[in-house]
């Protein structure tokens, strides 16, 4: 039974969605009733695969996620409207003859991998501190988990803490400027660091939004997986790392020979989420 | 149900409809109401300076002479505060502070004790800039009691 169902998540009518039934269960940990009808989800998979396949099964988990957005708002992160708009793309894709359901989804994931890229890329140049350092050093003083990056780039940590302390007394009304100081070096690495991260995002959605026949299209899979390595490596946002990795595998095709991506983040994740406390 | 082509790619862009117009919403929510970018569905995160981690409550009595400790029990309202920063969650907020009583030592005011508060000023500050030279920028400023 384990062997027969393990042989039709390659399938990608079954895979697709089973993956995507997980997805709901991990994004669950934004607010744990969304568990329940992703556990009966899974359930269904397993009692009763071909129900689990039926479009209306979708669209009732959409409207549930986009219920729980209304409802709780405050506990919503990005990942979560994505993730509900993309159930309403499964489901979309079910209404399809099965033969048309992997080109239908693999278009409905680089649409959205494309454009929820281009929106990233436009903030970061409306904001106007993304290109200079600024957002990525204050992330790096107000985040402890971009340590890594932090101790890579030459920021010592009685550095991060000074600063810390002055953003502190700048917000308490204590002191009029607090002033990002650090070696040439270091700021040279931020900078360098922004603008890499900043054209990685260009070229994932430029990758995605242009024609399967496009040279660009090859660095679709690349560029996702070196964003999800390098991000998920220093800050370990599950739920949005797993709907990344099957948009990834689904816009590839949902190929066996692209069934790593998943693992891959998976490890990346564990082994940060592991050295957090370090 | 199987859809006719036209409705099949008709329905093949809805997704994208309804992310587009939920990156404009949330976008909108942040230009024009200061929303913590980090916890919209604009696709914000990592983008700016200005997000809640970084703003701060500040609630002061007497003229500025007594800074309040904002007390545990009101943690969560207080990140709400910070995430969506509206004239009318503050006023609620610092509403709830004049209810309580407090003691007060070298100009900060703790939960519990004796005194109250019947004016109270509340600021929700955030981080501006100018190049990397850091400054305070004020978001929300309330006043509520005698002074205000």
């Amino acid at each position: 039974m384990i062997d027969q169902f393990l042989a039709r998540l390659n399938e990608p009518r079954f895979g697709i969605t089973f993956l995507t039934a997980v997805t709901s269960l991990v994004m669950a940990s934004h607010w744990p009733p969304m568990a329940v009808p992703s556990l009966a989800l899974l359930a269904l998979f397993v009692a009763r695969p071909n129900v689990a396949a039926h479009p209306a099964v979708w669209w009732i988990m959409a409207v549930a996620w986009f219920a729980a957005q209304v409802v709780v708002p405050e506990r919503m992160e990005d990942h979560v409207p994505l993730f509900a708009i993309w159930l309403v793309a499964v489901a979309l894709c079910l209404h399809r003859p099965a033969e048309e359901f992997l080109a239908a989804a693999a278009f409905q994931a680089r649409m959205l991998v494309g454009v929820t890229f281009g929106a990233a890329v436009a903030w970061k140049v409306y904001f106007g501190t993304y290109l200079d350092g600024v957002t990525l050093w204050t992330y790096m003083i107000a985040d402890e988990r971009f340590r890594p990056l932090s101790t890579v780039l030459g920021l010592s940590d009685d550095a991060i803490q000074a600063d810390r302390k002055e953003i502190s007394q700048l917000l308490s009304g204590d002191r009029a400027v607090a002033v990002l100081e650090s070696s040439g070096l270091t700021v040279t690495g931020i900078v360098a660091v922004s603008v890499l991260t900043l054209v990685l995002e260009i070229v994932i959605s430029l990758s995605h939004l242009v024609s399967d026949r496009s040279r660009l299209a090859r660095l679709r899979l690349p560029s996702l997986v070196l964003f999800g390595v390098v991000t998920y490596g220093v800050v370990p946002v599950l739920p949005f790392a797993l709907l990344l990795a099957l948009f990834a595998m689904t816009v590839a095709g949902w190929r066996r020979d692209v069934m790593w991506v998943l693992p891959t983040f998976m490890i990346v994740i564990a082994i940060r989420v592991a050295t957090l406390a370090f | 149900m199987k859809l006719s082509s036209d409705s099949r790619s008709l329905a093949a862009m809805v997704p994208v409809a309804l992310l587009l117009c939920s990156i404009a919403v949330h976008g909108f929510q942040i230009v024009a109401h200061e929303d913590d970018p980090q916890r919209s569905g604009a696709f914000a995160m990592f983008s700016t300076i200005d997000i809640g981690a970084t703003r701060k409550i500040v609630v002061t009595a007497q003229d500025g002479a007594v800074l309040l400790e904002l007390p545990e029990s009101m943690g969560q309202q207080g990140l709400s505060l910070l995430d969506r920063p509206s004239e009318k969650a503050a006023t609620s907020f610092v509403s709830e502070l004049t209810e309580l009583t407090w003691t007060v030592a070298d100009g900060v005011a703790t939960e519990g004790g004796s005194e109250t508060f019947d004016g109270l000023r509340l600021q929700v500050v955030g981080l501006g800039n100018e190049g990397r030279t850091l400054h305070r920028t004020v978001l929300v400023d309330v006043v509520v009691g005698p002074s205000s």
